[in-house]
């Protein structure tokens, strides 16, 4: 009590009206882009960042109550650091219900920054949960939104031509549908307490409603999903998704790993969420449920079974049957025969339960879930795959931590895999001033370790094969002056995809933030990372690995001219040394003019890019603004030029159009992508239009 | 120091190891790769060779950043924080870089504040009878304004390679200290700016050495700090660090360096006017090289009052 006293006294200087501090509700979309685009350029790009664009204007407009929410609530949120969460439940144990937003200055650990981060998703009294509503009006009288999607690629892309004629006189493979994308998705919520909807995609070169696809759609996904009902604090039906501890066995959600956002590194969030995204693979489908035995006491448990995409490896000459694979295929795209063939051709159940025990200081958990392929997985003999998983069933096992001692926050999970290995990571978030943070996650991953929805702090992409130490800093020792910094280093002790040896790395970052008010954001960042891999250009019979070193550097500044236009500016630099090959280069600039008047209701985005890389290695990435919920970050390499506008009008109540055409243009190109992708023409144009209604 | 002395000292290492200065010691792949990569990597850094700062415990679990430590040994880091010394202090350290004997390093540190500022005289010894390198520094450290310190250096050097001889070099540094606010503190130290020679040969030359860095201290309690440093013969180098107190007479210390990457970790205890500091650089391919620092410092004369 007597450490928060100087809070209490802050928190009634504050209440009297003491200082006057502007407060905003609008969404801070710079943070949230930024942070997105940061998780691109060190993940694999089938993350579902969408879904998280989403959740955070589903926040936005459905504000998560201060005085009401569980720590689970808060991590829902992803903004706030587990010793933020533990200063507020603290902060209400003690003092009580927080009476304005304005008190939120007076709880340890939360900063101006992070105030103005969470500011559009919180609120302290009021809202849709407050009330009780009667069943009828639970199911339909809530918000609905259907969303249509449509876009295409206007070049005539090779998969959508005639086919040849090959020397043994059969016809060359080509896209059986095509060249249209269509999405559709309708979702209903009523506050935290119901959701239902269902999402439907057709991908470019998939038939629709003819052939192959009878059905129409090639990926059909959809939930039910009700919270404190009966004795179950969450329950879904149909599609979902599972974040249990620290990732190690089940986290087939999004999960932040190493970025800017240093104090962003351990998981958490509450163990069911519905699927709504079109990631084909990556989601568990059938049942789950949770339910608090006591109110320390939460048991959760899940059941799924889904057809898989496969590689086939073994066929039964006699019956084409499939004997075995060689792995899950994750791309999702069924445009030719050779990919229907293979479509759903596995089933995998999975099926787990978890324990949690929760305090404020404390919490443990146990998680075991168990899954099962009806063909066995024999991977290829190559040497990097010697020790990975092979068979049809997995059972993995862990136990989790969080524990809360002053100011520092320590967490972990250890697992085990019935195939044999073990996995452990351990972490501590440290607030050792109100101006200094500090993360430190220690993990190591046994080679032979295995689970299907893992997805925990990492370097790869696969939780298996690596041992590191990260260590990250935030520092603001001025008003608007945030710098940030990690460095990790990493080993991977056995061989892995084009790296023929064991390997070392080392990932480093510093960026300051420049924030002196709310118009301008800018900040400089430098990146470089180093890691062994097999020396291109290589000549010799043998591979051998060479240390490569990727760094970059950034400047960037967004400035709010006044309150219709702002105007956004980077220019990024990119350099590739593999200490046996020329160094490569790569530059981009690009500046943007957003149009958002508040009164009107067209509001546009365009934005002018030139980019010059001497090759893929020294490729960088963009994030751009795109039509709502979809993400777009590519990757830009080559010389060329990019442009593109985006517009949305608001056509009437509950109906929003939004406009896209984005154009790239190589200059030393004659053609674009590979395969059945490939243009023949340097220039590749995108078409995009979406309606949704709301009701 | 030249690549070709460098080269020659990283030989001797080896031959260390199968000749009579290595008997104790059963081979080993590890050692021998580590002995490997060392002399690979000379280029990289990894040697701190003469001229480097000499560090105590706490700097090095700061990554191996020292322009902003004041103490003992500031005589081989950056004579500047002299000025800030409350009270006589003398320290021994040892170092031992990769846990190999070869390489053991011992240096002596002794500060003495007097009315017109601070003198100090630090003595630092690496190697074995083979090769061995020595260096002895004399420095003066005093504050200009109340937010700007200055301090000098002077710094023999010597190299000793046994059934050949040895030489000596004669150089300087200069540090500079300075407040930009209450708790920021920006400090620069250049180490033989004028690239003094070890031989009449013009390519002999002892490294010149730039470091620039900044400290943010919001309380007793807790600093933060991040250097960068240029040796004329090496890559930049970032080195930083957190250095936190977490009781009244016990610190930690965590930071990382860069070119050679390696993460550092130490604590400090505090007793009376002793100090025990210990610290640890891991890298990942050659280990660990840990550290003792011990220091006796004066009663401070101006508490007192």
């Amino acid at each position: 009590m007597r450490y928060l006293l100087p809070y209490i006294c802050l928190a009634l200087f504050l209440l009297s009206g003491g200082w006057n501090v502007t407060f905003g509700q609008e969404i801070s979309d710079a943070e949230l882009e930024d942070l997105i685009e940061i998780l691109v350029e060190d993940s694999d790009d089938n993350v579902d960042y969408d879904t998280y664009l989403e959740r955070l204007t589903y926040f936005n407009n459905n504000p998560i109550n201060l005085n009401k929410s569980s720590a689970e609530d808060l991590y829902n949120l992803g903004l706030l650091t587990p010793l933020q969460v533990g200063s507020l439940i603290y902060y209400r144990e003690y003092v009580g219900k927080l009476i304005n937003i304005y008190e939120l200055q007076a709880i340890p650990n939360w900063d101006l920054a992070t105030i103005r981060k969470v500011l559009p998703f919180v609120r302290v009294k009021g809202g849709i949960d407050d009330f009780n509503v009667k069943g009828g009006q639970l199911l339909w009288g809530g918000k609905h939104q259907l969303f249509m999607r449509y876009s295409r690629v206007l070049e005539e892309q090779k998969g959508y031509t005639a086919a040849d004629t090959l020397d043994d006189g059969s016809l060359s493979n080509r896209y059986l549908g095509s060249q249209d994308k269509l999405y559709m998705r309708y979702k209903y919520g009523y506050g935290r307490k119901i959701s239902y909807g269902f999402t439907a995609e057709k991908d470019a070169g998939e038939e629709f409603f003819k052939g192959s696809q009878s059905q129409g759609f090639d990926f059909y996904s959809a939930h039910l999903y009700l919270s404190d009902v009966g004795p179950f604090s969450q329950i879904i039906v149909g599609d979902y998704e599972m974040r249990l501890g620290q990732g190690l066995t089940v986290w087939n959600s999004l999960g932040f790993g190493k970025s800017a956002y240093v104090m962003n590194v351990k998981r958490q969030g509450s163990p069911i969420r519905a699927y709504t995204s079109v990631h084909e693979i990556n989601f568990l489908r059938g049942i789950a449920a949770s339910a608090n035995l006591t109110d320390k006491i939460s048991v959760t448990a899940f059941g799924s079974i889904k057809p898989v995409d496969v590689n086939v490896v073994a066929v039964d000459t006699l019956t084409d049957e499939i004997i075995s694979i060689s792995a899950i295929n994750e791309f999702g795209a069924h445009r030719t025969e050779s990919e229907l063939n293979t479509k759903g051709a596995v089933s995998q159940s999975d099926v787990g339960a978890h324990i949690r025990y929760e305090t404020r200081r404390v919490g443990l958990g146990a998680t075991v879930a168990y899954n099962k392929y009806d063909k066995p997985i024999f991977r290829s003999d190559s040497p990097y795959n010697r020790f990975r998983f092979s068979g049809d069933s997995n059972l993995n096992y862990s136990i989790d931590y969080r524990l809360l001692v002053g100011n520092l926050h320590f967490f972990g999970e250890t697992a085990f895999s019935s195939f044999g290995g073990m996995a452990t990571l351990n972490g501590v978030l440290a607030s050792l001033h109100p101006t200094i943070d500090v993360s430190i996650v220690q993990r190591h991953y046994e080679r032979n370790y295995e689970a299907p929805y893992s997805n925990a702090f990492a370097e790869s992409s696969t939780i298996l094969n690596e041992s590191g130490l990260f260590f990250g800093a935030e520092v603001r020792p001025k008003k608007g002056w945030t710098l940030r910094a990690y460095f990790d280093l990493y080993d991977h002790p056995w061989l892995r995809f084009r790296t023929d040896a064991p390997s070392t790395g080392s990932d480093k970052l510093i960026q300051l933030d420049y924030k002196p008010s709310r118009s301008l954001v800018a900040y400089v960042r430098f990146k470089s990372e180093t890691k062994g891999q097999n020396a291109a250009n290589n000549s010799s019979p043998l591979d051998f690995l060479t240390p490569s070193t990727k760094t970059s550097f950034r400047v960037n500044l967004k400035y709010k001219v006044n309150k219709n236009i702002t105007m956004k500016s980077r220019v990024e630099l990119s350099w590739f040394d593999d200490e046996v090959n020329p160094q490569e280069k790569g530059f981009m600039a690009y500046q943007e003019f957003s149009y958002k008047p508040l009164s009107f209701p067209l509001s546009f985005d365009i934005r002018y890019m030139l980019f010059d890389t001497d090759s893929y290695n020294t490729r960088i990435y963009t994030y751009e603004k795109d039509v709502l919920y979809f993400f777009s970050i590519p990757a830009y390499f080559d010389q060329g030029r990019r442009y593109y506008i985006t517009a949305r009008y608001k056509l009437m109540r509950g109906v929003d159009v939004w406009l896209r055409f984005a154009q790239t243009t190589f200059y030393n190109r004659e053609t674009i992508g590979g395969g059945l992708e490939e243009i023949n023409g340097s220039t590749r144009s995108d078409v995009k239009l979406q309606v949704r209604f709301k009701f | 120091m030249t690549k070709s002395m460098r080269f020659f000292r990283d030989s001797l290492v080896i031959l260390a190891f199968f000749n009579e200065y290595d008997h104790k010691y059963a081979f080993s792949m590890r050692r021998l790769l580590i002995i490997i990569l060392l002399s690979c990597m000379g280029s990289a850094g990894l040697f701190a060779g003469t001229g480097e700062p000499v560090n105590d415990a706490r700097s090095t679990a700061l990554g191996g950043s020292s322009l902003f430590y004041s103490g003992p040994f500031s005589s081989f880091q950056n004579a500047a924080n002299l000025a800030l010394l409350p009270k006589m202090a003398v320290g021994l350290n040892v170092g031992n870089k990769f846990q190999l004997g070869e390489i053991r390093n011992y240096s002596l540190g002794f500060a003495l504040p007097t009315r017109s500022g601070t003198f100090a005289l630090g003595i630092f010894q690496e190697g074995i009878p083979a090769f061995k390198e020595s260096r002895i520094a004399l420095a003066y450290g005093r504050m200009l304004t109340e937010d700007l310190y200055f301090g000098v250096d002077f710094d023999l050097l010597n190299i000793n390679i046994e059934n050949h001889g040895s030489t000596s070099a004669f150089t300087f540094g200069l540090g500079l200290n300075y407040k930009i606010s209450k708790n920021i503190v920006m400090a620069a130290h250049v180490f033989n700016p004028l690239n003094s020679s070890w031989t009449s040969a013009e390519t002999d030359r002892v490294p010149a050495i730039i470091r620039l860095g900044a400290q943010y201290k919001p309380s007793e309690k807790v600093s933060v700090q991040l250097e960068v440093e240029k040796n004329n013969q090496f890559s930049a180098q970032f080195k930083g660090g957190i250095w936190y107190e977490v009781l009244e007479n016990f610190q930690v210390g965590g930071g990382i360096s860069t070119s050679p990457s390696a993460f550092h970790f130490g604590f400090q205890f505090e007793a009376k006017e002793f100090s025990i500091g210990m610290a640890n650089m891991y890298h990942p391919t050659l280990g660990h090289s840990p550290q003792l620092t011990l220091v006796y410092a004066g009663v401070d004369k101006n508490k007192k009052k």
